[in-house]
């Protein structure tokens, strides 16, 4: 099934209406730009233009509230399709669109909405600017549906584990064409390498020590290399494998440049034996390790930013991952995978209700979160060039990310805006490498 | 034990596809009076006069219940409910056991009552019964005369103009659509209908009916002065809810079924939903009936999640009203009267246009608008949003249609930024987030963030 709908970027709108004059020339033969599905505003006194028109909402409101059931969503190409003859131009729907898409025609008394020109969108080529483009955002959804899981089920991971979604996901997408080392880590415990003769991968998996991942798996990589088979090494690290005790192996591996898929797995801590404080844990985190009581209330140093110290080695692919934002997530594992000419640093957010004290039916919301409000910014650097995948144009205060968990209620007022202010540091830092205004 | 749901339209149906869609195992009973696909009582004016025909009425055709795997009682009533024993009795003394009901038995017309008015000579339209009658009566009616002029009367109104019958309105309150529409806006709207011929009698008292050596046609009579004939009467005064199904239990009722944010009653397990239910206000939180097709499907939904334990809180009741008469468009989405503090702000008025807007501490709790260029959705959604426009007054009144279309750009486009996708030439773009656009702006919050 493939959806494709209009994509709008108001920003790159010069309110031109050359989209309004070629839906109404489709659609009515004439120039009357009152009759066009999509209507161009151009608003000055906000600098800002932009078209109006049917989104063709996953769920749409106008197909709720519509009391004939004249409003549908085609099942196979997405198009929220009205039909004519049920139509009694009631305008509830009118009244249901939030984003202004269905409009009265009076003299007929009906409505009347874009149709996506079954397909092949009129309003599209005429736009210069590029505001409008027609995407395809069904393809990955489809693409995972029908990926097999790598991993078998019924692993011990803890209920709403950020970690064990994480690994599933990016593994769906490398597929089986890969040799996976686990280092020891919560993925290591709850049966992924496995017991005896038995794993819990589909795939080929082996358990290094937690300071060697990169080394061994370079061993491996070399191997392959040299017989000339095509495999994709990847690397399943926690973060304490990562920027800690492994960190010396990973710095060597990718000043070499060895072409292994590294994934740095972060959920903030030593979980696996029992919550204690790591390299990236964040300043102020509660663990075992670093509690809350009267001499020390939680960790006292800030988190090392392991992402952009291995972009410092020159290697040719870094990027931040969260399962929140699925496109993102998956686009960058392909981009991963195309990399031949050094090693890849991939670092996947991953929520951890027991070591992050909140509820396992959060662990989603809180992964959204932490993007919605830069405390994890989305980005990448392809060879050297620095782009922020997810600009949050009007984020949200990081006091929402901290409130939702149990591992910072301890934080005063004052910590809470030192935490913002090292998050707004840290994205000024981005933003220069990305050359952002 | 399963769940059961007594009613066949909006907020009926919102419930099975929320239970098929949230739990699809599970296999709900549906009792339901007519033994018909689901329709809505909206549509039935436009049936009586012929502009759609029945097989476009239903807005579900009649495999709704095998697709939602529900097991279908039409055609049967539901007489009385037994909460402590849980089960519902039918007419034929049929008893359903559930192990979560919801009421969404809707509410039936009011009575025609007034002297000289005998049983049958006035009709209402609320069924398709009622529409099919009436469809029978327009044939032969040269004269109309309604009684109410709320939507439904001024929609019948329309429909009696288009056949060129000499139409009459009789309403008891000050102006015409007092419900949806103040003063200032029924007298614009009024004006309208009287240019095409419609007379209307507002203040009216003392109706009464007397009878014409014709049969079916009556005189009608305002405060004991004759207005004329009628050969059609049509008694549209509101409706009455079907309270009468929860008599002799602990369910609470006021003037519909009392329900919180869940759609729960006051005994655990059983929900009311749509026309029958009194939900809590969206501003105030208090209970109110809105008996509206977008409150049912809302209100049917949360009952269905909640019925299966897929936690859903209803936003709370926003009245939003919205008529089409002769190429023109009136609506209103929350308050239409300010109350005590608040600030009512007119944007326009002249003889043909108006507009005004209701804050309370800076926060939109209502508008009105009368062929004022502005898209009503949107409109909805800057009061749902509950956001502070106290600084943007001005630019309600200069420009509200451009106002608020950038305004919900912004709000799609904030927080969020572009997002990745493959574009027609296959490179890879940001875009907005159009599909899933609509978590920034939700009509209806269904998960406790």
């Amino acid at each position: 099934m493939a959806e494709s709908i209009l994509s709008i970027d108001p920003r790159k709108c010069t309110g031109c209406k050359l989209c309004d004059l070629a839906c109404a020339r489709e659609k009515t033969g004439t120039g009357n730009l009152e009759r066009s599905c999509i209507k161009t505003t151009l608003s000055p006194a906000d600098q800002l233009n932009g078209p109006i028109v049917c989104l063709h909402c996953q769920e749409p409101e106008c197909a709720k509230v519509c009391p004939t059931g004249a409003l549908v969503k085609n099942p196979e190409n997405g198009i929220v399709a009205m039909e004519e003859a049920k139509c009694i131009g009631c305008l509830l729907c009118t009244m249901a669109c939030p984003y202004g898409g269905i409009y009265p025609d009076g003299d007929a008394q009906k409505v009347y909405k874009c149709d996506l020109c079954g397909g092949h969108p009129r309003c599209l080529s005429p736009c210069e600017p590029e505001a409008l483009d027609f995407v395809d955002l069904t393809k990955d959804y489809a693409a995972l549906a029908v990926s097999e899981d790598m991993l078998y089920p019924g692993l011990s991971f803890c209920p709403g584990c950020g970690l064990e979604l994480s690994v599933r996901m990016a593994l769906k997408v490398i597929g089986p064409n890969a040799i996976i080392s686990v280092a020891p880590s919560c993925t290591a415990a709850c049966g992924v390498s496995g017991f005896q003769d038995t794993t819990g991968s589909k795939i080929p998996v082996f358990y290094p020590l937690l300071t060697n991942s990169a080394s061994m798996l370079t061993g491996v990589k070399r191997h392959f290399q040299r017989r000339n088979v095509q495999v994709h090494t990847v690397a399943i690290v926690g973060d304490g494998g990562t920027a800690d005790v492994g960190f010396q192996s990973l710095s060597g591996a990718a000043e070499r440049g060895e072409n292994i898929l590294y994934i740095c797995f972060n959920n903030e801590g030593y979980m696996n034996t029992g919550i204690q404080r790591s390299g990236t844990t964040p300043k102020g985190a509660w663990t075992t390790t670093t509690p809350v009581g009267r001499s020390m209330k939680g960790k006292k140093q800030r988190a090392k930013n392991i992402p952009l110290l291995m972009a410092m080695h020159g290697v040719p692919y870094v990027a931040t991952l969260n399962f929140a934002y699925p496109e993102d997530f998956l686009a960058k594992i392909r981009r991963a995978m195309e990399i031949k000419d050094g090693l890849i640093y991939l670092e996947a957010f991953a929520p951890c209700p027991v070591g992050w004290k909140h509820k396992a039916e959060r662990t989603i919301e809180i992964a959204r979160l932490a993007v919605q409000t830069d405390f994890f910014p989305l980005w990448e650097a392809d060879h050297g060039v620095f782009r922020i995948t997810r600009p949050m144009e009007n984020r949200r205060s990081v006091k929402k990310y901290l409130e939702s968990m149990g591992k910072y209620s301890h934080l005063e007022p004052g910590e809470i805006e030192e935490v913002q202010a090292g998050v707004d540091e840290n994205l000024k830092l981005l933003k220069k490498l990305a050359d952002r205004p | 034990m399963r769940p059961v749901i007594i009613g066949n339209s909006t907020a009926a149906i919102a419930a099975v596809e929320a239970i098929h869609q949230y739990a699809p195992e599970v296999s709900p009973v549906l009792i339901a009076q007519e033994a018909l696909p689901p329709y809505s009582p909206t549509a039935l004016i436009a049936l009586a006069e012929g502009r759609i025909q029945e097989k476009e009425l239903f807005f579900r055709d009649a495999g709704v219940y095998r697709r939602n795997h529900v097991e279908e009682k039409l055609g049967k009533r539901a007489m009385g409910i037994y909460p402590r024993e849980r089960f519902v009795i039918l007419e034929n003394g049929e008893q359903i056991p559930f192990s979560k009901l919801l009421i969404a038995a809707g509410a039936r017309p009011k009575r025609p009552e007034a002297p000289g008015l005998g049983d049958g000579e006035a009709l209402t339209l609320r069924s398709i019964e009622d529409a099919r009658r009436l469809a029978m009566r327009l044939k032969a009616s040269r004269e109309a005369c309604i009684v109410g002029a709320g939507l439904i009367g001024m929609e019948l109104a329309q429909a009696f103009l288009a056949k060129g019958m000499a139409t009459k309105v009789v309403e008891i309150m000050p102006h015409i659509i007092p419900a949806s529409f103040d003063r200032a806006a029924a007298l614009i709207i009024q004006r309208v209908f009287e240019e095409r011929g419609v007379r209307f009698f507002l203040n009216a008292s003392d109706l009464s009916f007397q009878s014409r050596n014709q049969s079916g046609v009556k005189q009608v009579s305002v405060g004991g002065t004759s207005v004329g004939n009628a050969d059609v009467i049509l008694w549209t005064t509101g409706i009455s809810p079907r309270i009468d199904l929860v008599g002799g239990t602990l369910i609470r009722v006021h003037r519909g079924i009392w329900v919180n944010q869940k759609m729960e009653t006051s005994v655990a397990g059983i929900y009311a939903a749509g026309d029958i239910a009194e939900a809590p206000d969206f501003f105030s939180g208090e209970p109110a009936m809105n008996p509206i097709l977008p409150a049912a499907a809302a209100q049917g939904r949360v009952a269905g999640m909640n019925m299966i334990g897929q936690e859903a809180e209803f936003p709370g009741n926003l009245k939003m009203n919205i008529f089409a008469y002769f190429g023109r468009v009136a609506f209103s989405v929350g308050e239409i009267v300010p109350s005590m503090g608040d600030e009512e702000v007119v944007i326009r008025h002249t003889a043909q246009e108006y507009g005004k807007i209701l804050l309370r501490s800076g926060k939109l709790t209502g508008g009105v608008f009368v062929n004022l260029d502005v898209e009503p959705g949107i409109f909805r959604a800057m009061v749902a949003s509950r956001e502070d426009f106290s600084s943007s007054k001005r630019r309600f009144m200069e420009d509200i249609r451009s106002f608020s279309r950038v305004w919900m750009m912004r709000r799609r486009t904030e927080g969020v930024g572009p997002r990745e996708g493959f574009s027609r030439t296959g490179r890879r773009v940001p875009g907005n987030d159009a599909g899933l656009a609509q978590a920034t702006l939700p009509i209806q919050q269904e998960h406790k963030t």
